[in-house]
Protein backbone atom coordinates (compact mmCIF):
# COMPACT_ATOMS: atom_id res chain seq x y z
CA UNK A 1 0.00 0.00 0.00
CA UNK A 2 1.09 3.44 -0.82
CA UNK A 3 2.29 5.04 3.00
CA UNK A 4 0.41 8.00 1.90
CA UNK A 5 -2.76 6.12 1.58
CA UNK A 6 -1.47 4.20 4.92
CA UNK A 7 -0.88 7.06 6.85
CA UNK A 8 -4.41 8.74 5.87
CA UNK A 9 -5.88 4.66 6.63
CA UNK A 10 -4.92 5.13 10.34
CA UNK A 11 -5.51 8.77 10.87
CA UNK A 12 -8.98 8.39 9.79
CA UNK A 13 -9.47 5.00 11.10
CA UNK A 14 -7.93 6.71 14.78
CA UNK A 15 -10.72 9.63 14.39
CA UNK A 16 -13.37 7.53 13.74
CA UNK A 17 -12.38 5.02 16.48
CA UNK A 18 -12.47 8.14 18.33
CA UNK A 19 -16.13 9.02 18.10
CA UNK A 20 -18.17 8.72 20.83
CA UNK A 21 -21.11 6.14 21.31
CA UNK A 22 -24.13 7.55 19.76
CA UNK A 23 -27.50 7.81 21.70
CA UNK A 24 -30.41 6.65 20.17
CA UNK A 25 -33.16 9.15 20.14
CA UNK A 26 -35.35 8.89 23.30
CA UNK A 27 -38.36 7.89 21.41
CA UNK A 28 -36.81 4.49 20.14
CA UNK A 29 -37.59 2.93 23.13
CA UNK A 30 -41.29 4.04 24.13
CA UNK A 31 -42.12 3.45 19.96
CA UNK A 32 -40.48 -0.12 19.81
CA UNK A 33 -42.59 -0.87 23.47
CA UNK A 34 -45.91 0.62 22.47
CA UNK A 35 -45.88 -2.01 19.17
CA UNK A 36 -44.62 -5.07 21.17
CA UNK A 37 -47.94 -4.12 23.60
CA UNK A 38 -50.06 -3.27 21.03
CA UNK A 39 -50.16 -5.90 18.84
CA UNK A 40 -50.16 -9.92 19.06
CA UNK A 41 -46.23 -10.05 19.42
CA UNK A 42 -45.75 -12.99 21.70
CA UNK A 43 -42.20 -15.32 22.12
CA UNK A 44 -42.93 -18.33 20.98
CA UNK A 45 -42.93 -21.05 23.36
CA UNK A 46 -46.17 -23.13 23.34
CA UNK A 47 -45.75 -23.28 19.09
CA UNK A 48 -43.10 -24.62 17.95
CA UNK A 49 -41.28 -22.51 15.00
CA UNK A 50 -38.27 -22.82 12.80
CA UNK A 51 -39.19 -25.41 10.96
CA UNK A 52 -40.10 -29.75 11.62
CA UNK A 53 -36.49 -30.85 12.15
CA UNK A 54 -36.00 -28.46 14.89
CA UNK A 55 -39.69 -29.20 17.06
CA UNK A 56 -39.11 -30.93 19.82
CA UNK A 57 -39.61 -35.00 19.63
CA UNK A 58 -43.37 -35.03 20.65
CA UNK A 59 -44.46 -32.28 18.40
CA UNK A 60 -41.84 -33.80 15.30
CA UNK A 61 -44.41 -37.32 16.28
CA UNK A 62 -47.34 -35.93 16.44
CA UNK A 63 -46.99 -34.23 13.02
CA UNK A 64 -45.98 -36.97 11.66
CA UNK A 65 -49.40 -38.26 12.67
CA UNK A 66 -51.42 -35.98 11.67
CA UNK A 67 -49.93 -35.85 8.27
CA UNK A 68 -50.23 -40.09 7.56
CA UNK A 69 -54.22 -39.98 9.01
CA UNK A 70 -54.25 -36.57 6.62
CA UNK A 71 -52.87 -38.82 3.68
CA UNK A 72 -54.88 -41.88 4.20
CA UNK A 73 -58.10 -40.30 4.52
CA UNK A 74 -57.57 -38.49 1.48
CA UNK A 75 -56.56 -41.82 0.16
CA UNK A 76 -59.73 -43.84 1.24
CA UNK A 77 -62.17 -40.08 -0.03
CA UNK A 78 -60.97 -40.62 -3.04
CA UNK A 79 -61.42 -44.10 -3.33
CA UNK A 80 -65.37 -44.25 -2.28
CA UNK A 81 -65.34 -40.98 -4.07
CA UNK A 82 -64.43 -42.13 -7.55
CA UNK A 83 -66.30 -45.70 -6.71
CA UNK A 84 -69.95 -43.45 -6.18
CA UNK A 85 -69.05 -40.97 -8.83
CA UNK A 86 -68.72 -43.87 -11.42
CA UNK A 87 -72.16 -45.16 -10.74
CA UNK A 88 -73.69 -41.80 -11.69
CA UNK A 89 -74.37 -40.99 -15.68
CA UNK A 90 -73.91 -37.78 -15.92
CA UNK A 91 -70.36 -38.25 -14.44
CA UNK A 92 -70.06 -41.12 -16.86
CA UNK A 93 -71.44 -38.45 -19.74
CA UNK A 94 -68.58 -35.53 -18.00
CA UNK A 95 -66.15 -38.46 -18.48
CA UNK A 96 -66.61 -39.33 -22.33
CA UNK A 97 -66.49 -35.45 -22.70
CA UNK A 98 -63.40 -34.66 -20.88
CA UNK A 99 -61.34 -38.24 -22.73
CA UNK A 100 -62.87 -36.22 -26.50
CA UNK A 101 -62.34 -32.67 -25.85
CA UNK A 102 -60.42 -31.82 -23.08
CA UNK A 103 -57.51 -34.65 -22.91
CA UNK A 104 -56.11 -33.96 -26.23
CA UNK A 105 -55.30 -30.72 -25.31
CA UNK A 106 -54.83 -30.96 -22.05
CA UNK A 107 -51.07 -31.36 -22.48
CA UNK A 108 -50.42 -28.45 -24.60
CA UNK A 109 -52.31 -26.36 -22.45
CA UNK A 110 -50.22 -27.47 -19.15
CA UNK A 111 -46.83 -26.90 -20.86
CA UNK A 112 -48.33 -23.20 -22.31
CA UNK A 113 -48.51 -22.26 -18.74
CA UNK A 114 -45.60 -23.77 -17.67
CA UNK A 115 -43.43 -22.15 -19.94
CA UNK A 116 -45.16 -18.93 -19.49
CA UNK A 117 -45.17 -19.02 -16.23
CA UNK A 118 -41.23 -19.59 -16.03
CA UNK A 119 -41.11 -16.64 -18.59
CA UNK A 120 -42.84 -14.24 -15.86
CA UNK A 121 -40.68 -15.54 -13.17
CA UNK A 122 -37.57 -14.79 -15.60
CA UNK A 123 -38.99 -11.24 -16.39
CA UNK A 124 -39.77 -10.45 -12.94
CA UNK A 125 -36.04 -11.04 -12.09
CA UNK A 126 -34.35 -9.37 -14.54
CA UNK A 127 -36.84 -6.12 -13.83
CA UNK A 128 -35.58 -6.94 -10.19
CA UNK A 129 -31.79 -6.94 -11.58
CA UNK A 130 -32.22 -3.57 -12.97
CA UNK A 131 -33.95 -1.25 -10.66
CA UNK A 132 -32.36 -3.07 -7.92
CA UNK A 133 -29.52 -3.93 -9.30
CA UNK A 134 -29.23 -6.60 -7.50
CA UNK A 135 -30.75 -9.21 -4.99
CA UNK A 136 -31.53 -8.13 -1.14
CA UNK A 137 -29.53 -9.68 1.28
CA UNK A 138 -31.28 -11.66 3.86
CA UNK A 139 -32.35 -9.81 6.61
CA UNK A 140 -31.08 -11.87 9.64
CA UNK B 1 -40.12 -10.22 35.43
CA UNK B 2 -42.62 -10.41 32.83
CA UNK B 3 -41.44 -11.66 29.24
CA UNK B 4 -42.27 -7.65 28.02
CA UNK B 5 -40.46 -6.06 30.92
CA UNK B 6 -37.10 -8.12 30.41
CA UNK B 7 -37.41 -6.92 26.88
CA UNK B 8 -37.98 -3.59 27.89
CA UNK B 9 -34.59 -4.16 29.64
CA UNK B 10 -32.44 -5.74 26.69
CA UNK B 11 -34.01 -2.73 24.36
CA UNK B 12 -32.64 -0.21 26.70
CA UNK B 13 -29.27 -2.20 27.33
CA UNK B 14 -29.12 -2.08 23.25
CA UNK B 15 -30.82 0.40 21.69
CA UNK B 16 -27.32 2.90 21.10
CA UNK B 17 -25.65 0.33 19.41
CA UNK B 18 -28.50 -1.04 16.84
CA UNK B 19 -29.21 2.98 16.24
CA UNK B 20 -25.56 3.70 15.76
CA UNK B 21 -24.88 0.95 13.45
CA UNK B 22 -28.10 2.13 11.50
CA UNK B 23 -28.12 5.58 11.17
CA UNK B 24 -23.77 5.29 10.33
CA UNK B 25 -25.15 3.21 7.44
CA UNK B 26 -28.04 5.40 6.17
CA UNK B 27 -26.97 8.21 7.53
CA UNK B 28 -30.25 9.89 8.40
CA UNK B 29 -32.01 9.72 11.78
CA UNK B 30 -35.17 9.21 11.19
CA UNK B 31 -34.60 6.11 8.59
CA UNK B 32 -32.24 4.41 11.25
CA UNK B 33 -35.31 4.73 13.58
CA UNK B 34 -37.09 2.87 11.84
CA UNK B 35 -34.39 -0.02 11.22
CA UNK B 36 -33.66 -0.11 14.70
CA UNK B 37 -37.43 -0.22 15.40
CA UNK B 38 -37.73 -3.31 13.02
CA UNK B 39 -34.59 -4.88 14.40
CA UNK B 40 -35.64 -4.75 17.63
CA UNK B 41 -39.49 -6.11 16.71
CA UNK B 42 -37.42 -9.36 15.11
CA UNK B 43 -35.53 -9.29 18.42
CA UNK B 44 -39.04 -9.60 20.19
CA UNK B 45 -40.20 -12.63 17.87
CA UNK B 46 -37.24 -14.70 18.43
CA UNK B 47 -36.35 -13.23 22.37
CA UNK B 48 -36.72 -16.62 23.88
CA UNK B 49 -33.52 -17.65 22.19
CA UNK B 50 -31.74 -14.16 22.79
CA UNK B 51 -32.70 -12.83 25.85
CA UNK B 52 -29.83 -14.68 27.75
CA UNK B 53 -27.72 -15.35 24.59
CA UNK B 54 -24.73 -13.12 24.98
CA UNK B 55 -23.90 -13.18 21.26
CA UNK B 56 -27.32 -11.16 21.47
CA UNK B 57 -25.44 -7.87 20.42
CA UNK B 58 -23.53 -9.11 17.74
CA UNK B 59 -27.15 -11.13 16.07
CA UNK B 60 -28.69 -7.06 16.57
CA UNK B 61 -26.19 -5.86 14.40
CA UNK B 62 -25.98 -7.76 11.86
CA UNK B 63 -29.70 -7.44 11.55
CA UNK B 64 -29.72 -3.62 11.85
CA UNK B 65 -26.84 -3.60 9.18
CA UNK B 66 -28.31 -6.21 6.55
CA UNK B 67 -32.09 -3.88 6.86
CA UNK B 68 -29.80 -0.64 6.54
CA UNK B 69 -28.42 -1.98 3.42
CA UNK B 70 -31.36 -3.59 2.13
CA UNK B 71 -32.99 -0.02 2.72
CA UNK B 72 -30.11 1.40 0.80
CA UNK B 73 -30.76 -0.76 -2.46
CA UNK B 74 -34.07 -0.79 -2.39
CA UNK B 75 -34.57 2.97 -2.10
CA UNK B 76 -31.36 3.77 -4.38
CA UNK B 77 -33.11 5.41 -7.12
CA UNK B 78 -34.93 7.81 -5.18
CA UNK B 79 -32.26 8.21 -2.60
CA UNK B 80 -29.78 9.15 -5.41
CA UNK B 81 -32.20 11.73 -6.75
CA UNK B 82 -32.54 13.67 -3.69
CA UNK B 83 -28.67 13.74 -2.66
CA UNK B 84 -28.35 14.75 -5.82
CA UNK B 85 -30.42 17.40 -5.62
CA UNK B 86 -29.43 18.33 -2.51
CA UNK B 87 -25.95 18.42 -3.19
CA UNK B 88 -24.20 19.07 -0.11
CA UNK B 89 -26.39 17.83 2.48
CA UNK B 90 -24.40 18.06 5.71
CA UNK B 91 -26.91 20.48 7.69
CA UNK B 92 -29.87 17.76 6.94
CA UNK B 93 -31.74 17.43 10.06
CA UNK B 94 -31.82 14.77 10.69
CA UNK B 95 -28.05 15.19 12.58
CA UNK B 96 -28.21 16.61 15.64
CA UNK B 97 -25.11 16.92 17.82
CA UNK B 98 -26.63 16.15 20.90
CA UNK B 99 -26.93 12.30 19.94
CA UNK B 100 -23.24 12.11 20.82
CA UNK B 101 -21.75 10.99 23.98
CA UNK B 102 -19.65 12.52 25.54
CA UNK B 103 -15.99 11.09 26.28
CA UNK B 104 -14.75 11.64 29.59
CA UNK B 105 -10.54 13.18 29.44
CA UNK B 106 -10.77 15.22 26.57
CA UNK B 107 -11.61 19.11 25.99
CA UNK B 108 -14.89 18.93 25.59
CA UNK B 109 -15.59 21.60 23.53
CA UNK B 110 -12.78 21.13 21.19
CA UNK B 111 -13.72 17.04 21.35
CA UNK B 112 -17.50 17.71 20.65
CA UNK B 113 -16.73 20.01 17.88
CA UNK B 114 -14.44 17.70 15.96
CA UNK B 115 -16.59 14.65 16.59
CA UNK B 116 -19.52 16.35 15.38
CA UNK B 117 -17.99 17.67 12.58
CA UNK B 118 -16.87 14.19 11.49
CA UNK B 119 -20.01 12.40 12.05
CA UNK B 120 -21.56 15.60 9.88
CA UNK B 121 -18.86 14.23 7.59
CA UNK B 122 -19.52 10.63 7.34
CA UNK B 123 -23.55 10.98 7.28
CA UNK B 124 -22.69 14.02 4.43
CA UNK B 125 -20.46 11.11 1.91
CA UNK B 126 -22.48 9.94 -0.72
CA UNK B 127 -24.08 6.55 0.02
CA UNK B 128 -21.32 4.51 -1.91
CA UNK B 129 -18.52 6.09 -0.24
CA UNK B 130 -19.59 5.72 3.51
CA UNK B 131 -21.21 2.46 3.50
CA UNK B 132 -17.69 0.78 2.55
CA UNK B 133 -15.67 3.04 4.94
CA UNK B 134 -18.48 1.87 8.05
CA UNK B 135 -18.42 -1.86 7.03
CA UNK B 136 -14.38 -1.25 6.99
CA UNK B 137 -13.41 0.81 9.46
CA UNK B 138 -16.83 0.02 12.44
CA UNK B 139 -17.36 -3.16 11.32
CA UNK B 140 -14.00 -4.56 10.20
CA UNK B 141 -14.55 -5.93 6.99
CA UNK B 142 -11.74 -6.31 4.55
CA UNK B 143 -12.09 -4.89 1.18
CA UNK B 144 -13.30 -8.01 -0.46
CA UNK B 145 -16.00 -8.99 2.01
CA UNK B 146 -17.62 -5.75 1.51
CA UNK B 147 -17.26 -6.27 -2.31
CA UNK B 148 -18.73 -9.14 -2.17
CA UNK B 149 -21.70 -8.09 0.43
CA UNK B 150 -21.99 -5.04 -2.28
CA UNK B 151 -21.97 -7.08 -5.29
CA UNK B 152 -19.08 -4.47 -6.74
CA UNK B 153 -15.64 -4.95 -7.76
CA UNK B 154 -12.49 -4.37 -4.81
CA UNK B 155 -11.11 -1.91 -6.99
CA UNK B 156 -14.20 -0.10 -6.65
CA UNK B 157 -14.64 -0.12 -3.25
CA UNK B 158 -10.86 0.44 -2.58
CA UNK B 159 -11.70 4.22 -4.81
CA UNK B 160 -15.00 4.59 -2.73
CA UNK B 161 -13.07 4.04 0.53
CA UNK B 162 -9.89 6.15 -0.68
CA UNK B 163 -12.57 9.08 -1.71
CA UNK B 164 -14.52 9.32 1.21
CA UNK B 165 -11.42 9.39 3.77
CA UNK B 166 -10.03 12.17 1.77
CA UNK B 167 -13.02 13.92 2.00
CA UNK B 168 -13.24 12.73 6.10
CA UNK B 169 -9.83 14.46 6.25
CA UNK B 170 -10.66 17.74 4.78
CA UNK B 171 -13.50 17.74 7.33
CA UNK B 172 -11.22 16.69 9.99
CA UNK B 173 -9.09 19.63 9.17
CA UNK B 174 -11.85 22.12 7.95
CA UNK B 175 -11.16 22.43 4.76
CA UNK B 176 -13.12 22.40 1.73
CA UNK B 177 -13.67 19.20 1.08
CA UNK B 178 -14.18 18.79 -3.20
CA UNK B 179 -12.85 16.73 -5.11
Amino acid sequence: MDPAEHDLEREIDKALRRLPALRAPQSLAPRVMRVVMATSYAPSETVPAGGWRRWPAAWQMLGLVAACSMAIAFGLALAVGAEWLGSLPAARAAAALWQVFVAPIAGPVLAFTAVMGAAGALLAAALKHVAWEGQEISDT
Amino acid sequence: MSDVQRFEAFLRAHQDRVFATAVRLVGRSSEAEDIAQTTFLRAWERFGALCDNPAAGGWLTTVATNLALNHLSRHRSRWRLFSELAGDDAGEPGFDASLLAGEPGEDPLAAADEHARLERALRALPAHQRVPIVLYHFDEQSYEQIAARLRVSVGKIKTDIHRGRLALHAALKGTDGSR
